[in-house]
């Protein structure tokens, strides 16, 4: 029989499972509890980011050809620019607080710079192993010859 | 070296033998020139035939395949899915939509500030590993890693 669950879909699973519980109890809290304070409120905008910027990282494909810090810079520019769309829709239901835009700016940065330095060192790190890799390639051949 | 010839009418395939004493320049050549693989390369009006492993690169430009020697470059009627399965394990391996490299005339690899990888031949040409192709690319050639391991530890 076909696993659903294994090594390689573990963590994504888990992910799902995660939210889909954390969203179940919001909803049913608001409709048996009729309570909508500030944690299902925040939970439920970091679900409307992550959908944003999982969507604006999904199409990553269509700026592929580009050189790929310029691609980097355009992410992040989209990034932001839908992170701050939406905290200004949010002001609509709910007060901001005082330098919210700043502190949305800053979270969103930090988490966007330090993927990308962790993928730039791994782009550089994946390099320097396959230069290992061809040089032991070119070895064998010569000791063929 | 003695070369002896037997007419033979009764074979089934053609065949060669190589004795020797020590394995020696000479030994090795011969060896090398019957396994060699080749493919024939078409330059003006004359026609070569040329040894897979002296080739550098295979590239298409207006719908033509043309082999990339250290200095020469040569027309082959193949295309690059062709050329894949031939001589994948002679270390050809699909850089970008319309190169095929071999991984065996391959210096370094580098990245540019643009993160772009870049493949350094051996006559002095740079070639660019295209980012679509690039994670098969690496793949390919751990494979190939393994299998030219796995053939050293069975070597007699």
């Amino acid at each position: 029989m076909r696993r659903l669950v294994h090594r390689k879909n573990f963590f994504s699973t888990c992910c799902c499972i995660f939210t889909l519980v954390s969203l179940a109890k919001v909803v049913l809290e608001y409709f048996l509890l009729g309570e909508f304070g500030h944690y299902p409120y925040n939970l439920t905008m970091i679900l409307f980011f992550s959908v944003i910027t999982t969507l604006i990282l999904s199409q990553h494909y269509r700026i592929f050809s580009l050189p790929l810090v310029f691609a980097v810079l355009v992410q992040y520019l989209l990034v932001i620019s839908a992170v701050m769309l939406l905290t200004w829709l949010s002001s609509f239901f709910a007060e901001v607080a005082p330098g919210g835009y700043r502190d949305m700016f800053t979270s969103m940065s930090i988490i966007y710079l330090c993927i990308s330095v962790v993928y730039y060192i791994l782009f550089f790190w994946e390099v320097k192993r396959h230069n290992r890799v061809l040089q032991k390639l070119l070895q064998s051949r010569k000791q063929d010859q | 070296m003695k070369i002896n010839e037997y007419q033979q009418d009764n074979l089934t395939e053609n065949y060669l033998d190589l004795y020797y004493r020590t394995e020696d320049s000479e030994v090795l050549a011969v060896r090398n020139l019957f396994r060699a693989k080749r493919v024939i390369g078409k330059s003006g009006r004359t026609r070569e035939i040329l040894a897979v492993s002296d080739i550098y690169y295979f590239e298409i430009v207006d719908r033509k395949c043309f082999a990339y020697l250290h200095s020469d470059v040569f027309e082959v009627e193949m295309n690059l899915q062709a050329i894949l399965d031939s001589f994948r394990d002679d270390g050809f391996l699909r850089i970008s939509k319309s190169m095929v490299v071999n991984v065996f005339k391959l210096t370094k690899i580098k990245s540019d500030i643009n993160m772009r990888v870049q493949a350094e031949l051996a006559n002095g040409e740079t070639v660019v590993i295209n980012r679509t192709y690039k994670r098969s690319f690496y793949q390919e050639m751990r494979a190939l890693l393994r299998t030219e391991e796995l053939h050293a530890a069975t070597r007699p």
